[in-house]
């Protein structure tokens, strides 16, 4: 099973796909946590630099093609793996089983950003970027229906990672365009 | 001498279902009107309807015009596509709208924003024709 972990930096990707995957291991699943970014900068999977915004430009082919490698290179028929692949830039693999993205409410996700002692505008981009939900409208175009997205803004998250749960377990499904922050931004 | 001709800024916010348009003064300082659509109710959730985007971008259109603005320059954020399974009604249809109220279109600029940390994708897709 592969499910994607994706959403606006901030939105708690990385807590709860760890939260998730010690979760399975509790219950005897076989299940391996991909931090796509940590694969990026281990594999150098990037074109160059904006040196205006200060990130590396991703080469989404060379991304899906490595990730799709290391699923390859791990199958074991008598062994089904949960692959819990996790980064902002998940959701441009073409297999998957689920798609969740993250949500946050963009003046909360002003408030977790600015620990992170990033520049002003790029606080800005992203608190923009999840009013708009470019990473749903990305993800729905790719994996359409297979997409959830779960509002963690007044959630903790365990029970984020619950709900995910809640998702692969075909229990509750949180269509995308369930939840709208479009009016926050102004 | 004949008056300066008066254009303004129009910043269309299109999310999956839902589109907002603020026109402002050509130097973004003073707000002239705002438009929400509203939530678009999709039937079928594979096609959204632009109707909603339209109607506000033809009262934005018609307050504009009240104020002596004879033509626009748009901003467009919209993560939508052109796929078959493009969510949101649609920036193209907005500026349609303005364009069929009578409003010159000036420049059409893409500036959707980039989520991104230390990674993020490449921004190709800023000064794409809308
Ligand atoms: N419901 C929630 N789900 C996930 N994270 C949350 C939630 N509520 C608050 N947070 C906080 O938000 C931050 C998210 O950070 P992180 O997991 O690194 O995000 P990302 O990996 O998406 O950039 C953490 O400090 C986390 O404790
Ligand atoms: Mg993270």
């Amino acid at each position: 099973m592969i499910i994607l972990i994706t959403g606006t930096p901030g939105t708690g990707k990385s807590t709860v796909s760890k939260i998730l995957n010690d979760k399975l291991h509790l219950e005897n699943f076989q299940s391996t946590l991909v931090p796509v970014n940590d694969l990026i900068y281990e594999k150098h999977l990037y074109h160059g630099v904006d040196e205006e915004k200060g990130y590396k430009i991703v080469d989404i082919e060379d991304m899906c093609l490595e990730i799709d490698h290391l699923l390859e290179d791990s199958k074991d028929p008598m062994n089904p793996m949960v692959w819990i692949i996790e980064g902002h830039l998940s959701h441009y693999l073409q297999d998957a089983d689920f798609v969740i993205v993250l949500r946050a409410n963009p003046h909360v996700l002003r408030q977790r950003l600015k620990t992170r002692n990033w520049k002003d505008s790029k606080i800005k981009e992203n608190a923009e970027a999840e009013a708009l939900a470019v990473c749903t409208c990305e993800a729905y175009q790719i994996h359409g229906e297979r997409v959830n997205e779960i509002d963690t803004t007044d959630i903790s998250p365990e029970e984020t990672a619950e709900l995910v749960i809640d998702v692969i377990n075909d229990k509750k499904h949180f269509p995308a365009g369930s939840v709208d922050f479009l009016q926050d931004l102004l | 001498m004949a008056e300066k001709e008066k254009w303004g800024v129009a910043n269309v916010y299109s999310s999956f279902n839902n589109t907002i348009i603020t026109v402002t003064d050509i130097t973004g300082a003073e707000t002239i009107t705002q438009w929400s659509g509203g939530k678009v109710v999709r039937a079928d959730r594979q096609e959204s309807s632009p109707f909603a985007a339209m109607e506000a971008a033809t009262r934005a259109a018609e307050d504009v015009k009240e104020k002596g603005i004879i033509g626009l320059h748009i901003k467009v954020r919209a993560p939508g596509g052109n796929g078959p399974r493009t969510p949101g009604p649609g920036a193209q249809a907005t500026i349609r709208a303005f364009a069929r109220a009578g409003i010159r279109i000036g420049k059409i600029e893409d500036v959707t924003p980039i989520p991104h940390d230390g990674t993020g994708r490449p921004g190709g897709k800023r000064g794409r024709r809308v």
